[in-house]
């Protein structure tokens, strides 16, 4: 208890137990009907004897009782459009230009760079021309491992581009597009996730680049004469 | 995310996407995922919620990342059992896929955050009014009246006593979830104090009257 705390915070903190105790997180058990059969009964897939059975067994297990009751509200809210605050598309943050870090998520398999989601899109999905002994094929641009994306900090335009490099590496490019006298005093600082630096380099010619990471989790951060104006993070997960 | 569609627009049956998918169709994944979307995030915010833990931006961007996985890893190992002769929808299996993502994680975290309280906060001048039935109970007794008063709150104001009392979360902590200022926070806090004053006032003369 702090000096400003009184006995009914203290009183308060106690209340908040009794009151709005959360129910106990389920754990699953060998009893419990497998996933696809709550999934038939959900969906009307089963026979109605059947259903009945089932809907009396999913009662007596508090692990398939829950994910049941959640997946079915959860398929309502999506249906019915429901309000940005229960399903919070990332567009409507994005749209409205908050500061949260911008978030890339790849998948890197078999020395190829797959994108997976994130608060920004690849500028484009195309093939790309590809040249092989007996010509040239075009490769879908998944399997191409070069992404581009437009993003807008602090009023400057950046494209960032990531690519496999070489040696199954990545390599990273940021372009910054804007006031000459605000890109000269730019500096993007390369850390990992867990925050150790590793790089940090000054923007020059409206731009930077890094080269050979290895693919596991980045962040960059884009500073101005100490200010921070933005943070990408690059979740990059093998797969 | 950004510009591009919901994947509502695109004209392929699930099952025709799902194909593009797993043949790694340039866009496919995307458009499937931009699909399932909105229903992924309802999976697990309908969990957290339902445990009364709270979500931040990042933890659910993380979580959203690990529904991916799940579903792309192994050559989309997960995306090819899928088979809609067995009678549900694709929709419905992939919310089901997030709901036990939200689950396991829930499972496997570690004790709840704990944060300093608000040495600063004003509460001075509410502290010098301490109402009178609860100045007069007894612990065991201000603590179930209270929680009785609790439970007549809003949602919106339960919700805020759980994160400030119950999750014991730092003012600065509340205010950047909440995308409000620290001082609307401490003010916030005083009204839901207010406003259990007048609650408990209320009960207690209920139940006086109950006993007479």
């Amino acid at each position: 208890m702090t000096q400003r705390e009184d006995k009914i915070d203290l009183a308060l903190r106690e209340a908040c137990e009794l009151a709005l105790r959360s129910p106990e997180l389920p754990l699953p058990s060998g009893a419990d009907p497998e996933d696809e059969v709550l999934l038939r009964l959900l969906d009307g897939g089963l026979p109605s004897a059947e259903a009945r059975a089932l809907s009396q067994q999913v009662e007596a297990s508090p692990y398939a009782r829950e994910r049941l009751m959640t997946l079915t509200e959860a398929l309502g809210d999506a249906d019915a459009r429901a309000p940005t605050s229960v399903v919070n598309p990332f567009d409507d943050r994005v749209l409205a230009g908050a500061s949260s870090p911008a978030r890339l998520s790849f998948l890197w398999a078999r020395g190829s760079l797959r994108y997976l989601w994130g608060t920004l899109e690849p500028h484009s999905l195309v093939a790309v021309p590809v040249a092989t002994r007996s010509g040239t094929f075009r490769r879908p641009q998944e399997e191409t491992s070069f992404f581009d994306f437009a993003h807008r900090i602090d009023n400057i335009d950046v494209v960032i581009q990531i690519e496999r490099g070489r040696d199954d590496r990545l390599d990273v490019q940021l372009t910054f597009n804007g006031d000459q006298a605000r890109l000269e005093r730019l500096r993007v600082t390369l850390a990992d996730r867990r925050g150790s630096l590793l790089d940090s380099q000054p923007v020059e010619k409206g731009r930077t680049r890094f080269a050979a990471l290895e693919p596991h989790p980045h962040e960059l951060l884009i500073t101005s004469a100490q200010r921070e104006l933005g943070r990408v993070r690059l979740d990059v997960h093998a797969g | 995310m950004g510009p591009m569609s919901d994947g509502s627009s695109d004209q392929r049956s699930d099952l025709e996407l799902l194909q593009s998918v797993i043949g790694r169709t340039p866009g496919a994944w995307q458009t499937f995922f931009k699909r399932h979307e909105r229903l992924i995030l309802a999976c697990l915010r309908r969990v957290y919620t339902r445990y009364h833990v709270p979500l931040t931006q990042e933890q659910l961007e993380d979580l959203v990342g690990m529904v991916c996985l799940d579903l792309v890893r192994g050559d989309y190992k997960k995306l090819r059992k899928y088979d809609a002769e067995r009678g549900y929808r694709l929709s419905s299996w992939v919310g089901l896929i997030a709901t036990n993502i939200a689950h396991d994680v829930l499972r496997r975290r570690g004790p709840p955050h704990t944060s300093t309280d608000d040495e600063d906060s004003p509460l001075a001048e509410l502290q010098s009014s301490l109402p009178d039935p609860l100045e007069v109970l007894n612990h065991k007794e201000r603590v179930e009246i209270l929680a009785d008063a609790v439970k007549h709150l809003t949602p919106t104001d339960q919700e805020f006593i759980r994160l400030y009392y119950q999750e014991q979360r730092s003012p600065e902590e509340i205010a950047e979830a909440s995308g409000v200022s620290v001082n609307t926070v401490y003010s916030r806090k005083n009204k839901v104090r207010g406003k259990l004053v007048k609650l408990v006032r209320t009960l207690t003369r209920a139940d006086q009257l109950r006993q007479e």
